[in-house]
C-alpha cells in the first residue's frame, strides 16, 4: 500500500517585506536611484527656508565670484550671493514649472483626445489636422514665438510650453481611447443606453490615462529642460525669480573665467532631471511595459 | 554562408577602425593648425554693434562708428573748439542766420568726383529732401549759394552754431555726388563714397564689415597705418573677449563687467576715456506712482550708486552732476542723490503713496548688462525698503513701441543718450520738452516753464554760444526740481585692444563715437 | 502609391498654411512696430508713420492677413526688416549652415548610437548594457546649453585647441575664397582645394556638432535598444535560437532588419527635430543658421523673416515626414503588396 506523500510544511513559504524590498531595489536599481535622488531633491527644496547657509538673495559685492569652497560650496555669483543657495531655491522653480506644464498640457491635451478618440468621423479628423499643425513647428519655436508675443516672465513661458504641448497629449489619449472605444463592455454600455458623456467619462477615461500619465512622466524632465533653455535665450524667468536656466543666462559673460556660475546651476538641472527621468522609466515599465518608447 | 557572416562582421569592424582613423586623422590635423591671428596692416575689431543704415544722411545709430572713417563733416569738434576739417575758415552774420565757409581744396571722393561748393551743397540738400536720420538738423536752411568753386554760403530762417552743427556725426557727412545719384536704396546695401581715409567695400548684414584705404585721401598715408578694416559682427560677449585675448581681434568692445579681466590678458589693455553718453533710468511722469514727486525722489535715494559704478560698471562711469555729462558744454551741476534706504523709507511715507501700491514698473534692453545687473539690484535694493519692482526686460525696438504709448510704458525707462552734435539742446529736447506724442520724451514730462527756457536757450545758441550757456543752465534747473531720473553713469568710452595698436590715445573726443582708424598704427 | 503622396502633399500644404497663419498672428500680436526696425535708432514721428504705412501696418487686421497669404502664394516672401535682404536670400544664405551641422550631427549619432543600444540590447544586463544605459540616462538628461559651455571652457578655455564660436575664421573667409557650390563649408573648401580652409572649418564644427550629437545620440540610443529588446523577445527570433542558428546571424540578419522600420522613423523625425532644434547649440555657439537667425527675428519681430523662416523649417519637416513614410514602402514588403 502507498501511503500519499505529504507536502513539507515549508513550501508555501511568504516571502518577508525586507526580502521583497530587496529584490525590488535589486531589479529596479535605476529606478530606485533616481526616486532617491528625487527625494532628496525634493526635501532639500521644501526644507529650504531652514537649510540654506545663505540668503539667496542678499546682495553682497565683497564676496563676489568667489570660486567654490566649505564656505560656499558652489562659489559666489556676481553679485555675491551664495551660488548653492540659490540653487536649493531654484529647484522649487523648476519642480514647479515641470508639474504645472505637464498637468495644463494634460489638463488640455487629454480632453481633446477623448472627444477626438470616441467620435471619430469629422470632428476627430478637424481635431487632428489642427494638433499636426501645432506638432509641425520645429521643437522650441512655438514657445518662443508665444513668449515673444506675450511678454517674458515664467508664466507666460509655462503658458507657452503648455499650448506647445497639449497636441502631443491629445493625440496619445486619442490612440488609447480608440483602442479602448472597441472594448465589450462600451459596447455593453451603449447597449444599456448609457449617454456618450458618461461614457467617456465613467469607461473611457480612467482607462485610457495610463499612457497619458507615462508620457507625462517621461516627458516631465523635459520640461524642466526646456524651460530652463527658455530662460537662458532670456523669454523665461526674470529676476527675482530665481530659476537655473536664468542663473546660467546671467552668467554668460563670465562663465570662461568663474565656471562655478554656469556649471552649478547647469549641475543642478543635470541631476534633476536625471533623476525625473529615472523614475519616469521606472514608473513607464511598471505601468506599460509594452510602451514603445520612440520619444 | 558562415564566410559571408564572417565577411559582414569584419566589415563591420573594419568600418569602425577606419571610422576611428579618420577622426583621429582629422583632429590630429586640425590640432595642429594655428589659430588665425590678425595680419599686419589688417585691424580686426570686433562689435557687438550690428549696422542697419549705411546711407549716412539715415543713418542715427551705431553706423557712425564706422561710417565715421568713410565720410567727413565740415567742422570737427574738438576739446570744446570747432576746428577746421572739410572746411577751413567760417564767419557767421551777426544774427546766426548767415554762415560762409570756405572749403579745402585738393579733396577727392572715393569714386573720383571732386570736393567743391557745388557737391557740399547737393549733400546738404539730399540729406535735408530725403528727410531721415538727424535731417532735421537742417530744416531751418532756406537756401545755399555757391559764389565760388570752394565758397560756399549757407542762409538759414533762424539762428543756428552751424560751425556746431556741421561738426557732428549724425545728419553732416558730405556725400560724394555719384553716391547721391545712385540714390538711398544703392547706398544702405552698404555703399557709398565719401572723402574720407577709408573706402566702404563690402558690407555683409549680420557679420562683417570691410573698409579699405582710399590712397588718394587729402590727409595722405604713412607707414605703419592700417590698409584693411574688418568690423565683425560678433553678438555674445563671451566671444569677444576671447577673440581680443587670442589675437584673433585687434580691438573688441567687451562687457563692461569684464573690464578688469581682460586688461589683465598678456599683451591686451584696456583704455577707457570721456565720452558724451550718460545713462539713466526715466521716471513716467504720468503714470502712478511714479507721478508723485516724493514718491520720485524716494526711488532715486534707493539706488545704490557706488556699487552700480563700482561693481557693476567696474568703474566704466562716473558718477553724473546733472542731466547733462560733465564733459559737454552747458551742463549744470547739482547735488545728487546717494544711496539712502532711511531717507528714502521717509520720503516714501511722506509721499500720500499707501504701502500697498509700492509697486512699479521697469522696461529696459534686456542684453545691455549694465542696465540688467543695475535694475536687479535695484529691485534688491527697492525690496528692503518695500519697494516691489517688475522687470520687463526685451528688445529695443519691443520697448520703444511700449514705452511710446502711456498705457504700455512703465514707471522706470532705461535710456542711454549721446548727442547728433555738441550741444545741450540735443538731451534736453528730445527727452524733456513737451511732446504730443511721446517720440523720445518717455518720461511724459511737460513743463511749459521748462519749454520756454530750453526755446530761449536754443534761440541765443545760434547767435552766441556762450551766452545760450546761462539760459540752458536755467531750463535744467527747472528739470532737475522735478527729480526726472536716476542719473546712474556719465559713461566713458573703452576698448579692449592688443598692446600692439598704437594711437588709442586719440579714440577718445566724446563728440564722435567712431573709432577713427586713420590714427591707429600696427 | 501616387495618390498616397498626392494626398499626403495636399496635407502639408494644409498644414503649412496653418503654420503660417498662427504665426501671422503672433506676430501681430507682439506690441513692437516692426517700423522701428528698419528706421533705425532716432526716426522722427513722420518717418514712423510713413514706414508704418509702407508696411501696411495700418491696415485692419485681416486685410494685413489676406495680403500677405496672396503675396506668400506668388512667392513673394518679402524682405528681412532687419537686413534688408530678400528673406529667400536669408534662408539660402543660412540653410547650408543649418544643415551642415545637423547632416554631421545626424551621421556621428546614427554612427556611434544606433549600434550602442543594438550593442547594449544585445548584452543585456552586462557591464556594457549597464554603461550603456547610464550613458543614455545621462545624455538626455543634459541641457544642451550647459553642454555647450562645458565644451567651451574645456577646449577652449582651458586647452585652447578648438575655436569657441563662428564657422570660420574671418580672415579665411576673406583671404581664402573658396565657390560656395554645396553650402557646406567642409565639402566646399575641399572641391576649392583649400586646405588650411578646410581644417578651419573642420575646428569651429566640432564643438557644437558634438553637442548636439550627444544631446541626441542618448535618444537614439535609447530607442534602439528599446527596439531591439522588443523584437529579440518575438517569437521568430525564439525559433531561430531554438533551430540553433547562430547568435551574430540571428543579431545582425533578423533582428537588426526587424528593427529597421521604427529606426527610420526615429532617424527621419531626429532629422526633422534636429533642424529646427539647434536654436539653443546655434545661439551659444554663434553659428550663422537658421535657428539663430529665427530667434532673432521673433524677439525684434522681424516679422517677414520669421514668417518665411518658420515656414520653411516647418516644411522641411514635414517633407522628411513624408519621405520617411515613402521610405517605409521600399523597406517593408508587406506595404508593398498592398
Amino acid at each position: 500500500m502507498t501511503e500519499t506523500p505529504t507536502l513539507p510544511e515549508t513550501t508555501f513559504l511568504r516571502p518577508s517585506w525586507g526580502l521583497r524590498v530587496r529584490a525590488f531595489i535589486a531589479n529596479n536599481k535605476l529606478f530606485v536611484i533616481g526616486v532617491a535622488i528625487f527625494l532628496s531633491i525634493l526635501l532639500a527644496t521644501l526644507l529650504a527656508d531652514w537649510i540654506v547657509p545663505y540668503s539667496p538673495t542678499k546682495v553682497a559685492f565683497s564676496q563676489k565670484l568667489l570660486p567654490p569652497s566649505l564656505d560656499h560650496l558652489m562659489g559666489t555669483d556676481r553679485f555675491g550671493r551664495d551660488i548653492f543657495s540659490r540653487v536649493l531655491y531654484g529647484a522649487r522653480t523648476s519642480l514647479l514649472v515641470g508639474t504645472m506644464v505637464t498637468l495644463m498640457a494634460i489638463l488640455i491635451g487629454a480632453p481633446i483626445g477623448l472627444i477626438s478618440g470616441y467620435f471619430g468621423g469629422k470632428i476627430d479628423t478637424a481635431l487632428m489636422r489642427i494638433s499636426d499643425v501645432f506638432l509641425a513647428f520645429p521643437p522650441l519655436l512655438l514657445p518662443i514665438s508665444i513668449v515673444a508675443a506675450l511678454g517674458p516672465g515664467l508664466t507666460n513661458a509655462l503658458i507657452a510650453l503648455a499650448i506647445s504641448w497639449f497636441p502631443w497629449y491629445a493625440r496619445i489619449m486619442r490612440g488609447a481611447v480608440m483602442r479602448v472605444r472597441k472594448e465589450l463592455y462600451v459596447d455593453a454600455a451603449r447597449a444599456m443606453g448609457v449617454g456618450p458623456a458618461k461614457i467617456m467619462l465613467r469607461h473611457i477615461a480612467p482607462n485610457s490615462l495610463t499612457p497619458v500619465i507615462v508620457q507625462g512622466s517621461m516627458d516631465f524632465g523635459y520640461t524642466i529642460l526646456a524651460a530652463a533653455s527658455l530662460s537662458f535665450i532670456g523669454l523665461g524667468a526674470r529676476p527675482p525669480t530665481i530659476e537655473w536656466g536664468l542663473m546660467a543666462a546671467s552668467a554668460r559673460t563670465q562663465f570662461l573665467e568663474y565656471w562655478w556660475t554656469v556649471l552649478s546651476p547647469g549641475f543642478a538641472i543635470f541631476l534633476t532631471v536625471l533623476a525625473v527621468n529615472l523614475i519616469g522609466d521606472g514608473v513607464c515599465d511598471v505601468l506599460d511595459p509594452k510602451h514603445e518608447k520612440t520619444r | 554562408m558562415r564566410a559571408k557572416q564572417e565577411s559582414v562582421n569584419m566589415m563591420c569592424s573594419r568600418k569602425l577602425l577606419r571610422a576611428v582613423g579618420l577622426a583621429a586623422v582629422i583632429a590630429g590635423g586640425v590640432l595642429a593648425a594655428e589659430p588665425v591671428l590678425s595680419a599686419e596692416n589688417t585691424l580686426i575689431w570686433a562689435s557687438r554693434a550690428s549696422y542697419k543704415d549705411w546711407d549716412p544722411a539715415a543713418t542715427y545709430s551705431e553706423e557712425t562708428y564706422v561710417l565715421g572713417n568713410v565720410y567727413e563733416t565740415l567742422t570737427l569738434y574738438e576739446n570744446g573748439e570747432v576746428k577746421p576739417r572739410l572746411a577751413t575758415s567760417w564767419e557767421k552774420s551777426d544774427d546766426g542766420k548767415t554762415w560762409t565757409m570756405q572749403l579745402r581744396k585738393g579733396v577727392k571722393f572715393h569714386d573720383g568726383y571732386e570736393f567743391n561748393a557745388e557737391a557740399v551743397k547737393k549733400s546738404v540738400e539730399w540729406t535735408k529732401s530725403e528727410g531721415r536720420g538727424a535731417s532735421y538738423l537742417w530744416s531751418g536752411l532756406t537756401s545755399i549759394e555757391t559764389p565760388s568753386s570752394h565758397t560756399i554760403v549757407f542762409k538759414f530762417k533762424s539762428p543756428i552754431a552751424l560751425d556746431l552743427v556741421a561738426s557732428g556725426q549724425y545728419g553732416s557727412y558730405i556725400i560724394s555726388p555719384g553716391a547721391i545719384k545712385k540714390g538711398h536704396d544703392w547706398m544702405q546695401k552698404g555703399q557709398g563714397y565719401g572723402t574720407g581715409p577709408y573706402k566702404l567695400v563690402k558690407v555683409e548684414p549680420g557679420v562683417q564689415v570691410i573698409l579699405e584705404k582710399f590712397d588718394d585721401y587729402w590727409g595722405g598715408w604713412e607707414k605703419g597705418q592700417i590698409d584693411r578694416v574688418i568690423v565683425k559682427t560678433v553678438a555674445e560677449g563671451a566671444t569677444r573677449i576671447l577673440m581680443i585675448k587670442s589675437g584673433e581681434a585687434d580691438i573688441a568692445s567687451v562687457p563692461s563687467d569684464q573690464v578688469k579681466t581682460v586688461d589683465a590678458f598678456d599683451g591686451v589693455s584696456v583704455t577707457q576715456g570721456t565720452s558724451w553718453r550718460n545713462s539713466m533710468f526715466l521716471f513716467n511722469f504720468k503714470k502712478y506712482p511714479t507721478n508723485n514727486a516724493k514718491f520720485r525722489e524716494a526711488l532715486t535715494y534707493l539706488w545704490d550708486y557706488s556699487a552700480v559704478l563700482n561693481d557693476i560698471l567696474h568703474g566704466i562711469g562716473t558718477a553724473p552732476i546733472g542731466p547733462l555729462p560733465k564733459s559737454m558744454w552747458g551742463h549744470g551741476e547739482y547735488k545728487m542723490p546717494a544711496y539712502d534706504p532711511k531717507k528714502a523709507r521717509k520720503l516714501l511715507e511722506e509721499s500720500g503713496i499707501p504701502k500697498k501700491d509700492w509697486k512699479v514698473s521697469a522696461m529696459y534692453i534686456g542684453s545691455v548688462g549694465a542696465y540688467a545687473n543695475s535694475i536687479e539690484l535695484f529691485q534688491a535694493t527697492a525690496g528692503e525698503v518695500g519697494v516691489q519692482v517688475e522687470l520687463f526686460p526685451g528688445d529695443w525696438g519691443t520697448i520703444w513701441d511700449k514705452a511710446k504709448k502711456l498705457e504700455t510704458s512703465a514707471n522706470i525707462q532705461s535710456m542711454t543718450w549721446w548727442p547728433a552734435y555738441a550741444t545741450p539742446q540735443d538731451w534736453l529736447y528730445a527727452q524733456w520738452r513737451t511732446e504730443k506724442k511721446a517720440l523720445f520724451n518717455l518720461s511724459f514730462y511737460s513743463n511749459p516753464k521748462f519749454d520756454k527756457a530750453l526755446d530761449e536757450a536754443i534761440a541765443i545758441e545760434g547767435v552766441d554760444v556762450k551766452k545760450s550757456v546761462e539760459k540752458y543752465i536755467e531750463a535744467q534747473d527747472i528739470l532737475m526740481k522735478n527729480h526726472p531720473a536716476i542719473f546712474f553713469a556719465d559713461v566713458d568710452r573703452y576698448y579692449a585692444h592688443s598692446d600692439k595698436l598704437k594711437g588709442m590715445e586719440k579714440q577718445f573726443n566724446p563728440a564722435y563715437e567712431t573709432l577713427f582708424v586713420y590714427d591707429l598704427r600696427k | 502609391m501616387i495618390k498616397y503622396v498626392v494626398h499626403r502633399l495636399i496635407l502639408m500644404i494644409g498644414i503649412l498654411f496653418g503654420v503660417l497663419t498662427i504665426t501671422f498672428f503672433l506676430s501681430r500680436v507682439l506690441p513692437s512696430s516692426p517700423a522701428n526696425l528698419i528706421l533705425g535708432d532716432r526716426p522722427t514721428a513722420e518717418q514712423i508713420a510713413m514706414a508704418e504705412e509702407e508696411l501696411g501696418l495700418n491696415k485692419p487686421l485681416l486685410v494685413q492677413y489676406a495680403l500677405y497669404m496672396g503675396e506668400i502664394f506668388r512667392g513673394n516672401f518679402g524682405n528681412s526688416l532687419r537686413t534688408h535682404k530678400p528673406v529667400l536670400v536669408e534662408i539660402h544664405d543660412r540653410m547650408g549652415a543649418t544643415i551642415e551641422l545637423t547632416s554631421l550631427a545626424i551621421v556621428i549619432v546614427v554612427l556611434v548610437g544606433i549600434p550602442l543600444g543594438v550593442l547594449s540590447a544585445v548584452r543585456q544586463n552586462s557591464w556594457i548594457d549597464n554603461l550603456v544605459r547610464a550613458g543614455i540616462v545621462g545624455g538626455v538628461a543634459m541641457p544642451a546649453f550647459i553642454l555647450a559651455m562645458v565644451l567651451q571652457i574645456i577646449f577652449y578655455g582651458r586647452l585652447n585647441w578648438l575655436p569657441i564660436q563662428g564657422r570660420l575664421d574671418s580672415i579665411m573667409l576673406l583671404d581664402v575664397p573658396f565657390a560656395q557650390v554645396t553650402g557646406f563649408f567642409l565639402i566646399d573648401t575641399l572641391l576649392a582645394g583649400e586646405w588650411g580652409a578646410f581644417k578651419n572649418a573642420v575646428s569651429h564644427i566640432i564643438l557644437p556638432t558634438l553637442t548636439l550629437s550627444i544631446v541626441t545620440l542618448a535618444s537614439v540610443a535609447r530607442i534602439t535598444r528599446n527596439v531591439m529588446v522588443e523584437v529579440l523577445r518575438e517569437e521568430f527570433i525564439h525559433t531561430f535560437f531554438a533551430y540553433g542558428v547562430r547568435r551574430r546571424i540571428i543579431y545582425y540578419r533578423y533582428a537588426l532588419k526587424a528593427t529597421l522600420i521604427p529606426m527610420l522613423t526615429v532617424i527621419g523625425l531626429t532629422y526633422g527635430y534636429l533642424l529646427g532644434g539647434t536654436v539653443v547649440v546655434e545661439f551659444v555657439f554663434d553659428w550663422p543658421g537658421l535657428g539663430g537667425f529665427l530667434v532673432f527675428s521673433i524677439v525684434q519681430n522681424d516679422f517677414p523673416a520669421v514668417l518665411g523662416t518658420t515656414l520653411f523649417l516647418a516644411g522641411a519637416y514635414l517633407t522628411i515626414n513624408l519621405v520617411v513614410d515613402l521610405l517605409y514602402y521600399v523597406v517593408d514588403p508587406r506595404l508593398r503588396k498592398q
